[in-house]
């Protein structure tokens, strides 16, 4: 039968937060055993795993694989390919696409498009309005029952707070994960840059930190008054970040994401009109990036970090900055550039190696994110070895990156998905 | 060979020499990276240029036979027009393309109407563009032959503008180290009023201040070292150059000010408050003044107003600055 035994990894437990040398039993897709019960197996493949750190697969709560609609810009294939190099076996696919996911029909599109050409679990959010219009409610009852787990109105805003309040109090109904990007649109005023002294040198319109905060209090308030599983996705600034952690101790059940990258750049780096800076919400100062680093330190609960994924075709990028698209293309880094920040010191890894594993599960309200006996088999193993991310090896059809060129120094080695060996270090030739 | 253009050769000999030890400046895109020296080079060459537009025939043959494109993708009078003067001034022969940035952004792509012109073998681009980095962009996207002159980009920078202002200054001031100088007005939205704080600052201007309403001064302006007024009466209070930036239209209709009646009040040039500047004061403006809204007509027309200068003074910057980036 279909059995792998990875012997002697070090195997990360994000629950319980340790790491320890352990075995690990899959058998037809399933952990069979871990350390002492892992002896239950006939003739296991063996993946010999003494030198590397075995994690449970990630986790990824924000990607835009572009298809249906977009399939200039990436594929839904490709991306995958992607995702499965940096450790991902599960995405949150957003509903931004060309048709927007907001009939049952096209989410019943994405799982299949995701069953013939991805190795990656999907998770579809729906759209929270029509069209993404912010007014009109999407069908949630028959969007959940095919298989959304969540709602979200992506980048684009409400109509009005009434509206948010109503799409709030209906997802709630229909035990929805609402995920909410904070934003004030009218104080963001089509900025493009955080609102500070980078922009006013180079004379972008700025977003203030405070449209960001004000949209997170609107929402904790209306949260309070509807009871909706709130997350709150992307967030870019101490202030926001204040709100959400008191909110917490308050003992709201908020959940919220940070983007990777937002944990490497601030406002400087769009010096130069570097429109790969060109992020939204947009890069901040110094002691944003430094209170989002903390909060990892802390190690918060209810908190996860996800890639924000956006590949883009070459023109996106190429125009003067408030012209360009925003986003990059980040998922094949998520995993290296998260034990960037373990191995600054930030974070301790099995708490780091949480906010891609158990916390997205949890607040997915899935039972996986941890190995352990009984669950799939998604697993990710890895190693501390130097490499240099390089155009040809990138893997996404996006070359939005600005990382081209970093090194780094922990590599995935291998990625298990299902019980399946769905990527191999040694047999891509990188 | 007349008496006039052996004059005119043997001022460009001096000229010449001058521009060449200038190779850095083929794209013209923003003061903030020149050096002090450079700056002084541009401002002496144009001194030497000044000269040109008094003289009967009033041309030098620098840039014979070199196309110059105005690139236009906003609307622009004066710009556009001493970009001209300047460039027929140096013999170049000069075509102006005013693009309709409406219709380009929903079809052809910058780059595409770059690719265009380019076919038709220019050496220059002037450009104005209402998006910000827009000039930089240009700059590093056309092919290697072609200079580039920023003639305003979004809010950022319009550095012969600046360029020109400092000129005037110079003028009536010896020295930069021992002035004051106030903007006044619509900073946020002023591409002026970033490239003035660069062109004094590396001129070593001890004090620049920026006057405005909060609604119109960019957050944390500071930074580019300058000192910032709510209230005219401190921020000008002896100074010896004032130089007032034009009150957008669409500003008036918006939630940036109440209306033109308090402006002209609060930031208006009145003529009570030319006694507070210092006895040498002069009062800047790059046009189009909006009589009774920044600036009282007894103002823009009194005799330590400056304005029509600086329009001259326009010319001879811009063909200063056209001549050392066509240089080989």
């Amino acid at each position: 039968m279909n059995e792998i035994l990875i012997k002697s990894g070090q195997v990360i437990n994000p629950l319980v937060k340790i790491v320890e040398k352990l075995d690990i039993a899959i058998k037809d897709g399933i952990v069979v055993g871990v350390g002492n019960n892992a002896n239950v197996l006939e003739n296991p493949k063996i993946i010999d795993a003494s030198d590397c750190y075995v994690s449970p697969g990630l986790i990824d709560l924000a990607v835009r694989f572009r298809e249906p609609g977009l399939e200039q810009e990436a594929t839904v294939e490709r991306e995958s390919k992607a995702a499965i190099s940096s450790g991902v076996t599960t995405v949150c696919y957003m509903p931004d696409t060309q048709p927007v996911i907001d009939t049952p029909g096209q989410v019943k599109l994405v799982q299949n498009i995701f069953n013939q050409s991805s190795d990656c679990k999907v998770y579809p959010l729906a759209a929270l309005t029509r069209n993404l219009n912010g007014d009109q409610l999407s069908s949630m009852m028959e969007l959940r029952q095919a298989g959304a787990i969540g709602v979200t109105n992506c980048l684009y805003p409400m109509k009005t707070p009434l509206v948010l309040r109503r799409a709030m109090e209906y997802a709630a109904g229909q035990d929805l994960i609402f995920f909410y990007q904070p934003l004030n649109h009218s104080l963001s005023n089509n900025g493009c840059a955080h609102e500070g002294k980078v922009a006013t040198r180079l004379g972008l319109t700025g977003i203030p930190s405070a449209a960001e905060a004000s949209a997170v209090a609107e929402a904790i308030e209306l949260m309070k008054l509807t009871n909706v599983k709130l997350h709150l996705c992307r967030i870019s600034s101490f202030d926001s970040l204040s709100l959400i952690l008191d909110a917490q101790k308050s003992g709201l059940d908020i959940s919220f994401d940070i983007a990777i990258h937002q944990l490497f750049f601030t406002e400087e780096s769009l010096n130069g009109y570097n429109t790969m800076a060109h992020v939204q919400p947009p890069y901040r100062t110094e002691e944003d990036l430094t209170k989002l680093r903390d909060a990892l330190e802390i190690g918060r609960n209810n908190m996860a970090i996800c890639s924000d994924h956006q590949p883009h075709n070459q023109d996106a990028k190429k125009a003067p900055f408030p012209e360009t698209q925003s986003g990059i293309s980040t998922i094949q880094l998520l995993l290296p550039l998260l034990l960037e920040i373990v191995n600054d010191g930030i974070s301790d890894l099995p708490s780091a190696i949480s906010k891609v594993t158990y916390d997205p599960a949890k607040i997915l309200g899935l039972n996986s994110g941890i190995i352990k006996e009984g669950l799939d088999a998604d697993i990710c193993i890895f190693r501390k070895n130097k490499w240099k991310f390089t155009i040809d090896k990138n893997l996404s059809s996006g070359e939005n990156s600005p990382f081209f060129g970093r090194e780094f120094n922990n590599r995935v080695e291998k990625t298990i998905c299902r019980g399946k060996i769905v990527f191999d270090i040694n047999e891509l030739n990188l | 060979m007349g008496e006039e253009d052996k004059k005119q050769d043997a001022d460009l000999e001096i000229d010449s020499k001058k521009i060449i030890s200038q190779k850095d400046l083929r794209h013209f895109i923003d003061i903030e990276y020149l050096s002090k020296d450079l700056v002084i080079d541009i401002l002496d060459l144009a001194e030497s240029f000044a000269g040109v537009s008094g003289q009967p025939v009033k041309k030098v043959p620098l840039l014979r036979g070199k196309t110059i494109v105005n690139l236009f993708f906003e609307s622009s009078t004066r710009t556009r027009t001493t970009f001209e003067l300047a460039a027929k001034r140096l013999s170049a022969d000069i075509l102006n393309i005013n693009v309709d940035y409406s219709a380009t952004k929903k079809g052809e792509s910058l780059l595409d109407t770059l690719k265009n012109l380019e076919a038709m073998h220019c050496d220059m681009f002037i450009v104005r563009h209402p998006s910000s980095g827009a000039a930089k962009f240009i700059s590093e996207n056309v092919s290697p032959d072609i200079s580039v002159i920023n003639a305003g980009d979004g809010r950022h920078s319009h550095p012969t503008q600046a360029m020109l202002d400092v000129f005037t200054i110079r003028k009536y001031f010896n020295n930069f180290k021992n002035i004051k100088v106030a903007i006044v007005g619509d900073i946020l939205h002023s591409r002026v009023a970033r490239s003035l704080i660069h062109a004094l600052r590396i001129l070593e201007v001890p004090e620049i201040r920026l006057v405005a309403p909060k609604t119109l001064m960019p957050v944390d302006i500071e930074d580019m070292g300058v000192k910032t007024y709510v209230n005219m009466d401190l921020g000008i209070s002896d100074c010896n150059v004032v130089i007032m930036l034009r009150l957008q239209n669409e500003r008036m209709n918006s939630s940036f000010i109440p209306d033109i009646h308090e402006y002209y009040k609060l930031y208006g040039f009145s003529p009570e408050r030319l006694e507070m500047l210092s006895p040498d004061g002069i009062v800047m403006h790059p046009g189009p003044v909006n009589r009774g809204v920044e600036m009282s007509s007894e103002v823009a027309d009194c005799e330590r107003s400056v304005i029509l200068q600086q329009v001259s003074n326009g010319i001879a910057v811009r063909m200063a600055i056209l001549s050392l980036s066509m240089q080989p």
